[in-house]
């Protein structure tokens, strides 16, 4: 197989000694796995001549990017092929407002690629390196969600190579457009080899809004208050005092004050909104800043969870999803596990969206650590879906949250998805394991016995 | 494990392995592989893996300024790079000017694929100049690699300097080479013999790269146009439109900003380049060593500066200068004068 | 004419005749009041190997003419089950009246940024676009659905939050899809704060747009073509029909290129969209087209496996009509 790898994409683009352990995990720390070969094709054709040939040989196969799941969604569990598509980074066009991109090329590109008065609106935090294909399999989030919608609003449509090995490009049509079952699919369904994604018209101008509060439920209570107040800010993100705190000793500080912080983002009717925001400050006992250079704070929060390293060298991301409605008493109980469980929990995340990223710092070198963090994510994950929220809102479920899913899902549900991967994927051959599953596989140790069994 | 490696270990742990540096990493924007990236080189120790990817670094440290983590990569990943018997060879020659000149003339008669790709690079060399006033209060740093090849930038900088100052020119290594590439304890060495050399003396460097290595060796040497911009010394004005390159490490320690500076005070228009720390190819000896992917990374630079449409390039690190003159007309700011 | 399977679906749910209007046609009408009974309705049908046709107020049908045993009318689903002000959206059943919807939210301040003469079902299920183009298709608002399969099988899929990566889209490929793949039984769909709009028109589409209004259109009659904005504040309104028999689909941003090479006796572009939609004349040879009305055969240009496997899984005896 290593050989016919090899005359498809040159030797070496095959990776097959001890370096191949490098693909062994992504931006989930917390367990690895081992790739049985590392393929990086070089180009379109390449990918779909070296995914045929491993679909025809019945290969099971995790096709990944630049690696920065934090739901370790393209960890290879069962010594399967890892295809990275990295080098597919090509951008194919630009037209009106659409670019058409390779699935490797970084989310920052696309816009760097655009012509100067558009651009791509999705903009997860590790923006500058997360990949395209990556972004459209998790229906990847960010800041201007809250405005302009997940990955899945911008993009278009796609070209997908199937499991039986037939390449299918998608018209961008409003009508029976299969794109929509692939965004978000975390690579069960097919490998992505291109994606034609909207670009939008900048604003004319944005206006950043620091809102600084005492307590967390003030903070919460004005994001909430902010709609309520008929504004729709195009990012809304809030930093407690504890990852302020992490943040601010961290290359990414910014002087914020040691406080509840609420990063707003306002690019439309900027007078009328900014005073209705600062009303709502106000009226929760926040008080506010208007930076003249916006940019360190918006860097001090997209550096934020990778900053958890100046604190601790491991730590899990979590990133459920509530109402809005939902945020001050969710953070609350957050709170009191941090306090009650002794495990410092720090909370940077998109408030805007009702989607929380709780970090749980624990030692890699003490499993109990690890385990007491899987416990307080999963308590925490568990609240959040028993208040209507949802397991993932952007991150995917990847091997992460796999048992969260029974908890969402009733079994019904749970059989049609298994119905609808089954049919792109009889025999079980992309991403094994791995998110939307009504069996969940065998956990190999103790780390995943805690991540995918109930107590 | 000695504690200088343990220490280095524990530094590389602080990875979390968010993959931010690997966009800024010119060997991964080139190969796109995990091998030749900071995150994959950082794994690999942690490992215990022998990975091609340690000698491919190019050692320009933009990964750590990209680093959220704060982990001190060059320092650490140094300390687990080997440099072979060629590589020592190369390192001797760069510590001593007068022998980087004899042997440059040696290889201009060989044509070993060394001396072929240094040719590519070098074309013309002269003599170190040797210049010493009496009770000289000012020692001119030129850099190995300026010493000889670009000489004409020393004599420039000495003549300019000697309107305000008693000058000695100094021509020796920074030892940023044996640092980068597997020599790290014989670069302490040279960082010390320099701490000897420079006391009670004001010195300013042509090179911005050894500027910054020598800082960070903790020496107290000023860059050439930082020197000229603090010390608010008088400029000529000059028409000309350039493009700036920031090489690598000056822009760690925050240099470039004086480069631009001494530009604007000229009257020099500036066209930026995207990404202006983007690694120029050079990599001190790296273009010699590592020849495609060397290349590549050449290519890649070479398409940023062409989109400024500018001719001119300015580059304050020589290494740089030599990789940049494939995509135009290369000037140190001290040509200007 | 009685047939045993009309007993069996009347002791299930309300049945009525069927209709005719051209373009569907059904044996009979049948009316569920809760998604248990659509549920069963379309299990019998399984069964009995009926096909069947769901819609609301069958105002906006696409596609192949449809001829049906049984119509499911979503009409008796019609309540507004709630609506968030703190976190715009709104639960609604499909059957519920889109117009009167608008009216219920604006009397809460909020909106759904679009205009739909039909059922909600309908609103998602076609997928049409409308005049506030920068803000995207139906398919972009609608964050997550009940949903009954060809099995029978009442799903949930997606969520109430604006961001979701927790399965399968199958809320959104169902989007688009005319009740070929599945239907919906519940939609929540997200909202806007309330505003009024007015068309105004203007020279420079680009720059309109660019310039972030609501929407941009040109309206083509005769030979004419005239470019509006679609901006804040009240003011005039265009009234822009909703049935047309063919579409032109392209680059978005390149509307306007495709809409003056038409021969049509009246069409509209939509910019930002990547769909002009006519009415009359004859479909351009050499374009992408969607066949509205009076199709036979290929009408969506959407000949794909994954689609097939789609249909396989979510309705895999065939029930739901073959619109495509």
């Amino acid at each position: 197989m290593i050989e016919e790898l090899r005359k498809i994409v040159g030797d070496k683009w095959v990776i097959t000694g001890e370096e191949r352990k490098l693909y062994s995990f992504d931006g989930f720390t917390a367990v690895s796995g081992e790739p049985s070969v590392v393929v990086l094709p070089g180009n379109e054709e390449e990918a779909v001549e070296v995914l045929r040939y491993l679909f025809s040989r019945k290969a099971k196969v995790v096709i990944r990017g630049s690696g920065t799941s934090l739901s370790g969604a393209t960890v290879p569990l069962q010594g399967e092929v890892v295809v990275a598509m990295t080098r597919l980074n090509k951008v194919y066009s630009v037209e009106g407002y659409e670019i058409e991109v390779g699935p490797g090329i970084a989310n920052a590109m696309v816009t760097k690629s655009a012509p100067k008065d558009l651009f791509y609106a999705p903009d997860p935090s590790s923006y500058v390196v997360s990949s395209i294909g990556g972004n459209v399999s998790h229906d990847s989030g960010g800041m201007r969600v809250v405005k302009y919608g997940p990955t899945f609003n911008s993009v278009l449509s796609l070209k997908v190579i199937l499991t039986n090995g037939e390449v299918e490009e998608f018209t961008p049509s409003p009508f029976f457009n299969p794109t929509s079952i692939f965004v978000g699919s975390e690579g069960t369904l097919g490998a992505i080899l291109r994606a034609r994604l909207k670009l939008v018209p900048k604003p004319k101008a944005r206006k950043t809004i620091v809102g600084v509060f005492q307590t967390v439920g003030d903070a919460s209570r004005a994001v909430v208050g902010i709609f309520k107040a008929g504004v729709v800010p195009s990012a809304l993100e809030m930093m407690d005092k504890t990852s302020v705190s992490i943040v601010e000793r961290s290359r990414y500080k910014a002087g914020l004050p040691l406080a509840h912080v609420l990063l707003i983002e306002l690019d439309e009717d900027l007078e009328e909104s900014i005073a209705r925001v600062v009303k709502v400050i106000r009226d929760n006992d926040g008080e506010f800043f208007e930076p003249e250079d916006d940019a360190p704070y918006w860097n001090a929060r997209k550096g934020a969870f990778p900053a958890m390293g100046v604190v601790s060298r491991a730590y899990l991301t979590l990133d459920c999803n509530v109402p809005r409605a939902k945020l001050p008493l969710i953070l609350s109980k957050v709170e009191e596990m941090s306090r009650n469980k002794g495990v410092t929990i720090a909370n940077v995340f998109h408030a805007g969206d009702g989607n929380l990223h709780p970090l749980i710092p624990f030692d890699p070198d003490d499993k109990a650590s690890l385990r007491k963090a899987i416990e307080v994510g999963s308590e925490i994950t568990e609240l959040a879906i028993s208040l209507g929220g949802v397991p993932s809102g952007e991150h995917g479920i990847g091997l992460e949250k796999v048992k969260f899913l029974e908890r969402y899902y009733n079994a019904t549900d749970l059989e049609v998805m298994e119905r609808i991967r089954k049919a792109f994927d009889p025999h079980g051959l992309l991403n094994p394991c791995k998110s939307f599953l009504k069996e969940k596989c065998q956990p190999k140790d103790e780390v995943f016995r805690w991540l995918w069994e109930w107590d | 494990m000695g504690v200088g490696l343990e220490l280095d270990k524990l530094e590389l742990d602080k990875c979390v392995h968010c993959g931010f540096c690997l966009e800024v990493c010119p060997t991964y924007v080139i190969t796109r592989s995990e091998v030749h990236s900071p995150r994959g080189r950082i794994l690999a120790v942690r490992l215990g893996v022998k990975s091609e990817g340690l000698e491919t670094c190019v050692f320009c440290r933009r990964c750590e300024a990209a680093c959220p983590s704060g982990v001190e990569y060059g320092k650490a990943i140094s300390s687990y790079r080997r440099a072979d018997a060629t590589k020592k060879l190369a390192h001797r020659i760069l510590e001593n000017p007068g022998l980087l000149y004899a042997s440059l003339k040696v290889y201009s008669r060989s044509s070993s694929p060394i001396a072929l790709r240094i040719k590519e690079f070098v074309k013309s060399y002269q003599p170190p100049l040797q210049y010493k006033d009496e009770n000289a209060e000012l020692l001119l740093f030129p850099g190995c690699l300026n010493s000889v090849v670009y000489r004409s930038t020393v004599e420039k900088a000495t003549n300019y300097l000697r309107r305000f100052y008693k000058v000695e020119v100094y021509n020796g290594c920074c030892g940023l080479p044996h640092y980068a590439e597997g020599e790290k304890e014989r670069a302490l060495k040279i960082a010390e013999k320099l701490r000897e050399a420079f006391k009670g003396k004001v010195v300013v460097s042509l090179s911005s790269n050894c500027t910054a290595h020598m800082r960070e060796m903790g020496l107290d040497v000023f860059d050439f146009a930082e020197f000229v911009v603090k010390k608010n010394l008088p400029l000529p004005q000059r028409e000309i439109t350039v493009t700036v390159h920031d090489p690598c490490h000056a822009s760690l320690v925050g240099l470039n900003k004086y480069t631009r500076e001494m530009l604007k005070r000229m009257g020099a228009k500036i066209v930026e380049m995207e990404d202006p720390s983007f690694e120029c190819g050079a990599g001190g000896t790296y273009f010699i060593f590592n020849p495609e992917l060397s290349r590549r990374i050449a290519e890649e630079k070479g398409r940023k500066v062409k989109a400024t449409g500018v001719e001119n390039i300015i580059s304050t690190n020589q290494a740089c200068s030599l990789a940049l003159s494939l995509h135009g007309k290369v000037f140190h700011v001290a040509d200007l004068l | 004419m009685k047939l045993d399977w009309v007993d069996k679906l009347s002791k299930v749910v309300e049945v009525k005749g069927g209709i005719s209007s051209g373009d569907v046609n059904t044996k009979v009408e049948v009316y569920p009041a809760t998604y248990e009974e659509f549920a069963e309705v379309v299990r019998l049908c399984a069964e009995e190997k009926l096909k069947a046709y769901v819609h609301g107020f069958n105002a906006h049908h696409i596609g192949k003419n449809v001829f049906a045993d049984v119509g499911i009318s979503t009409l008796r689903l019609n309540k507004v089950i709630e609506i968030s002000e703190e976190d715009l959206y709104v639960k609604v059943q499909a059957g519920a009246s889109f117009r009167e919807l608008k009216e219920e939210l604006k009397a809460h301040s909020l909106t759904v940024p679009f205009n739909y003469g039909g059922s909600v079902g309908g609103f998602a299920s076609t997928n049409l676009p409308s005049v506030f183009t920068s803000l995207g298709y139906p398919k972009d608002w609608l964050l997550g659905a009940i949903v009954v399969t060809g099995l029978g099988e009442v799903v949930k899929s997606g969520s109430t939050t604006t961001k979701f990566s927790s399965g399968y889209k199958i809320w959104k490929v169902l989007s688009g899809s005319l009740g070929w793949l599945g239907a919906y039984a519940e939609l929540n769909v997200r909202l806007l704060p309330y505003f009024e709009y007015h068309f105004e028109e203007v020279k420079d589409h680009e720059r309109a747009f660019k310039d972030r209004a609501l929407g941009v259109i040109g309206v083509k009659v005769g030979g004419e073509v005239k470019k509006f904005a679609v901006k804040k504040g009240d003011g005039e309104k265009l009234e822009i029909p909703e049935v047309f028999d063919f579409s032109i689909l392209t680059i978005r941003g390149k509307e306007f290129e495709e809409i003056e090479g038409v021969n049509a006796d009246f069409c509209v572009a939509y910019y930002g969209l990547g769909i002009v939609r006519c009415l009359g004349g004859t479909p351009p040879k050499g374009k992408k087209l969607v066949k509205e009305r009076g199709c036979e055969g290929d009408c969506f240009n959407a000949n794909y496996t994954s689609l097939k496997l789609l249909k396989k899984s979510l309705d895999p005896e065939g029930v739901f009509f073959d619109v495509i």
